[in-house]
């Protein structure tokens, strides 16, 4: 409560006056808002009752792969053939299927499916570290200083909540090999939505024979039944204790309880997140290996009707620190990328042409970005230790740092005009030259594909105080769903 | 300057506080109930003024669980809950209390809601990639727990918080100003003043830190001449943990040691307002007492006992009231004044005259804590039902006319499953803490306590805020050691405990009541339906666990 990093979610609010006078947030969101942040108990029920659900476009959702740690936009979405070798990198660039958009030769796969995806290549801030730089993509927050902590939800939470069903049979935010901390500082979270907008984390190798979810959907079917006549049992006896409760509030809990029932019950829960479902062709194409399959799952998941997911690539493949962090002291830079390319060029490329293919690409927005790019210029740095794309203690290697001023994002689906390059940046890759854009845009963007109307939509905060979901950036008109042609595919 | 802060004082102090005097009486019995039936009085015409009516009292169950969650921070025990529902003596209720205040389970609860206004848990420790040392602040919990139960003063208690000096070994109160300082735990002169005027006085200072409160009475002086007594605080660090405080005077610091204001090169006694706030950078502040004079100070003399000692004075008029408010918002789930640190002269109390009863009862009972608390529960507004009709019940729980629905913290939660699963080491982390923890640093899987507290961590400002969701709730539904019944059952199953019995402990073991008759022949239906008894058993079990009025505090 003390500590500056929650001071500044408190900080000079007006003067909450006597009884009943007290802003509430309780009160505004009753009354005001779409969905329903961490409520009161009896407030719960009440909102149960006005049959509170989604607003407009209820369908669409997002997959975000996150390349935690930065990846070098350089060496893969953004070549500089022309730069000084100072800058350039070893990898060639190489022709898609879209004339006139060139990726680097480490990715081939990506290159064949450019005509379902576009590029943004001027994605510009000023946070320069891990926590700082993904607090400002994730959340839009202002802060160029990292902090342990979020202030602001991130978009995810904030669709999560926005987008709250008591009759969902699924939960509509799963996180699978969660984004959601940076060595020891947390980089996502729902702050003042509550934890129970938190997403619902898979973690672990979803490749691995043995794998599975806890708590979902159960395939043992003794269990099932077991479960099931327990469930009835309860229904049974909760019917008797009714008189405890004539405010509405146990059956508010209800919901809660019955959609954990569900999704512990449900065979379609289950099944979204049995990659086994999969033909082993389907599971080749994406990658037997831990993003590959990160990849199909996210696909599974949001075709069963998740509006929200995301995945973080990291791990083993990203090399001997096990992120995309790649200053010389770490990785050598270009083996790096070199070694996780041949997976990230498989499942990436996968996951956009299944999308496609299964007709998901109006509703489904496919995202792919870190929290910024890396640095043009080319250090050369002791590495602090060997290993995978690392050479021993003490060798120099080359290395790229932390670049905020420019990032590529990739975008497909989401009805979204595809085969287009938006932005650029100059010769050497170190700012944008063209159609310079913020994280907000990036964010706004997110919320347009979402149905959210971020300008009007408001939260409110710790201390009561209405917070719009955005105080700048506009959704850009490029990778967003032109409304005539939305109009169009409706009739 | 010094003049017109004095009118203003004078001011204040004239139209606002008619404090009571204190007449400090040697430690006569005092006689709870008498304050109880006061307080009572003054709710009850307060409700009449509001138009309201006050709801029934609680039954003996609803009463029991209470008492246990609030005040032990943990449901009974079947024996516990069977004693007190066959016991008909008409004052057993009085004593069920005193026997509670009696027990280290009350200390332990008050110190983890002390702790926790301290430390919410939701800042991540470091087995959750954050840097609060969750062991020491447990400790912290713990020492506090120790006051508590030894019935310290409260003076003596927050002196002994404000003029800690030394290692958290021998002190382990120490870690409150690391936990209230900077990101990474260094005792800081605004964070200190910002925690003690908010957790101490009652009084939300942060705004003023930056520039004078232009919704409060607050100037930015009053502010850093608070600060300016703490600005010679140097942490030591031991690796990367906090390990003693003590005061440095500017000399140079030792090994591992820490201060934040290196550079202000004002006198003792003073404080240069940081670059870092908005207004008056580079302004020398006196050390200053809120709403009194400033102090004199001598080169090497050290401040934090000087404001300690008129913090706790009676001449004080901030301290007892801020006690009487937090403890009263802890067992109402709503403070006299809201927000709960927010009391000044134009945020009035809700109910003036029972924070004006309680405060001189504080001051006049030597700052007894228990006697506090023994005068809260033992009032008929504590002890009322939560049961009520939808329209009434908003209002009226406002006015304290009802008892509002509260959920359990993590703590209580924690306790109460423990105790009805009879297991003690329950852990109920679904992930194993080294499969997830190959990946290097992303997600690291703390110790199941503090795993625990992550999940069902609630507010802790407002327990009837319900900030459970699907991940809570699957926890307790699906975790094998929630749904095998745990010791509890395996208990049942080799003392061959028959069906009906079995249902009753378990009722009692969980809820705190026999079930009804109905509720009985479901219950042992089910069982009959399972070959396998335990099967059986612990789908009763599980049912009643799951079941809302488990975790709700009624």
């Amino acid at each position: 409560m003390f500590q500056d990093r929650r001071r500044s979610m408190r900080h000079c609010t007006g003067p909450a006056n006597g009884v009943g006078g007290t802003v509430n947030r309780r009160e505004v969101l009753r009354t005001g808002l779409t969905g329903f942040a961490s409520l009161g108990l009896a407030e719960l029920g009440k909102l149960r009752a006005a049959a509170v659900g989604p607003t407009q476009r209820e369908k669409t959702a997002v997959i975000l792969v996150w390349l935690r740690g930065g990846c070098s936009h350089l060496d893969t979405f953004d070549p500089k053939p022309d730069a000084p070798s100072a800058f350039r990198g070893p990898f060639h660039p190489i022709d898609t299927n879209v004339p006139g958009l060139n990726v680097t030769e480490l990715l081939p796969k990506i290159s064949q499916c450019a005509d379902k995806f576009s590029l943004l290549r001027s994605v510009a801030h000023d946070a320069g570290g891990h926590p700082a730089g993904s607090l400002r993509v994730l959340a839009g927050d202002p802060a160029q200083a990292d902090k342990t902590l979020p202030v602001l939800p991130d978009w995810m939470s904030i669709a999560s909540w926005v987008r709250r069903n008591s009759k969902q049979r699924i939960p509509n935010y799963v996180s699978i090999n969660p984004v959601d901390r940076y060595d020891s500082f947390t980089i996502a979270g729902p702050t003042y939505l509550g934890p129970s907008y938190e997403p619902f984390k898979v973690t672990g190798d979803p490749n691995r024979p043995n794998f599975s979810v806890p708590n979902i959907g159960t395939s043992d079917t003794a269990q099932g039944q077991r479960l099931s006549d327990r469930t009835q049992l309860k229904a049974n006896l909760d019917r008797l204790r009714r008189d405890l409760d004539q405010t509405g509030m146990m059956e508010a809990l209800d919901d809660f309880e019955s959609l954990a029932l569900r999704l512990l019950t449900s065979p379609e829960a289950g099944r979204a997140f049995d990659l086994t479902q999969e033909a082993d062709a389907v599971r080749d194409r994406y990658g037997r290996n831990q993003w590959g399959q990160q990849c199909l799952m996210a696909r599974r998941l949001v075709e069963a009707g998740v509006d929200v997911v995301t995945t973080e690539f990291d791990g083993p493949l990203c090399g001997r620190v096990a992120n995309w962090d790649d200053h010389a002291v770490n990785h050598h830079v270009f083996e790096a990328i070199a070694h996780r390319a041949p997976f990230f060029d498989q499942a990436i490329s996968a996951l956009v042409e299944d999308v496609y293919a299964r007709g998901l690409d109006k509703r489904v927005m496919v995202i792919v970005t870190g929290e910024f790019g890396r640095t043009p210029r080319i250090s050369h740095v002791a590495s602090s230790g060997g290993g995978v794309a690392s050479g021993a203690k003490g060798t120099v290697q080359p290395g790229r740092d932390h670049w905020p001023r420019a990032n590529t994002m990739l975008f497909a689906g989401g009805g979204i005009r595809t085969g287009q390059v938006i932005g650029a940046t100059d010769p050497r890759g170190e700012d944008p030259i063209e159609r310079r854009v913020s994280p907000h845009d990036f964010l706004a963007t997110i919320y347009q594909h979402l149905g959210i109307d971020y300008k009007e939509h408001a939260i409110m905060n710790f201390a009561g105080r209405p917070i719009p979901i955005l105080t700048e950036g506009n959704a850009i008109p490029e990778l967003t769903n032109a409304p005539k042609e939305s109009r169009r595919g409706q009739s | 300057m010094i003049r017109y802060q004095l009118i203003r004082t004078c001011l204040i102090a004239v139209t606002w506080l008619l404090l009571p005097q204190a007449v400090v009486c040697a430690a006569e019995p005092r006689d709870a109930q008498r304050i109880a039936d006061q307080i009572d009085s003054a709710i009850e015409h307060g409700l009449q003024q509001r138009k309201l009516t006050a709801v029934a009292i609680s039954d003996d169950v609803e009463f029991l669980r209470r008492a246990y969650i609030d005040i032990s921070g943990r449901i009974p025990t079947a024996q516990q809950a069977t004693a007190f529902l066959e016991n008909s003596d008409k004052n057993k209720r009085r004593e069920l209390i005193d026997a509670l205040l009696a027990d280290k389970n009350f200390g332990e609860q008050l110190g983890r809601v002390w702790r926790d206004w301290i430390a919410p848990a939701e800042l991540p420790s470091e087995g959750n990639g954050g840097n609060q040392p969750i062991k020491a602040t447990r400790n912290l919990g713990i020492w506090f727990a120790e006051q508590f139960n030894a019935n310290e003063r409260w003076d003596k208690i927050v002196e002994s918080v404000i003029n800690v000096d030394g290692n958290l070994k021998d002190h382990p109160q120490g870690l409150f100003y690391s936990l209230v300082g900077t990101d990474t735990g260094i005792a800081e002169p605004a964070g200190a003043t910002r925690a003690i005027s908010s957790l101490f006085l009652g009084v939300d200072l942060q705004c003023a830190q930056c520039h004078d409160d232009p919704y409060r009475e607050w100037k930015q002086t009053d502010f850093w001449g608070t600060a300016a007594f703490f600005r010679n605080m140097e942490s030591k660090f031991n690796g990367r943990y906090f390990d003693s405080i003590t005061e440095s005077f500017g000399k140079k610091l030792g090994k591992g040691g820490k201060k934040t204001n290196t550079g202000d090169a004002s006198p003792n006694g003073s404080i240069s307002i940081p670059n870092d706030s908005f207004k008056n950078a580079g302004n020398i502040v006196p050390a200053r007492l809120v709403l009194s004079d400033t102090i004199n100070a001598q080169d090497n003399q050290a401040l934090r006992p000087i404001f300690a000692k008129w913090l706790v004075s009676t001449e004080n008029p901030y301290f007892a009231r801020a006690f009487v408010n937090r403890l009263w918002s802890y067992y109402f789930a709503r403070g006299l004044v809201m927000p709960i640190d927010d009391m000044r002269p134009s945020n009035a109390a809700s109910h003036p005259e029972v924070l004006q009863l309680l405060t001189k009862e504080v001051i006049d009972s030597g700052f007894n804590v228990k006697h506090l608390v023994r005068c809260l529960v033992n009032t008929r507004a504590w002890q009322r039902t939560s049961v009520a009709k939808q329209d009434v019940e908003q209002r009226a729980a406002a006015a304290f006319g009802r008892r509002p629905v509260k959920l359990m913290s993590a703590d209580q939660l924690y306790d109460s499953l423990k105790l009805a699963l009879d297991d003690p080491k329950l852990d109920l982390r679904t992930y194993d803490p080294k499969e997830s923890n190959r990946f290097g640093e992303s997600s690291p899987i703390g110790d199941q306590d503090t795993e625990f507290q992550r999940l069902f961590e609630t507010d802790e400002n407002d327990s009837t805020n319900f900030t459970h969701g699907i991940p809570q709730f699957l926890a307790l539904l699906n975790h094998p050691r929630v749904s095998s019944g745990g010791p509890m059952v395996e208990r049942l199953i080799k003392d061959k405990t028959e069906p009906a019995v079995a249902v009753k402990t378990l009722y009692i073991g969980t809820l705190s009541r026999t079930p009804s008759d109905r509720e009985s022949t479901e219950a042992v239906e089910y069982i009959n339906s399972n070959a396998d008894r335990r099967i059986g058993y612990a789908g009763v079990l599980w049912m009643l666990l799951n079941r809302s009025e488990f975790m709700l505090v009624r």
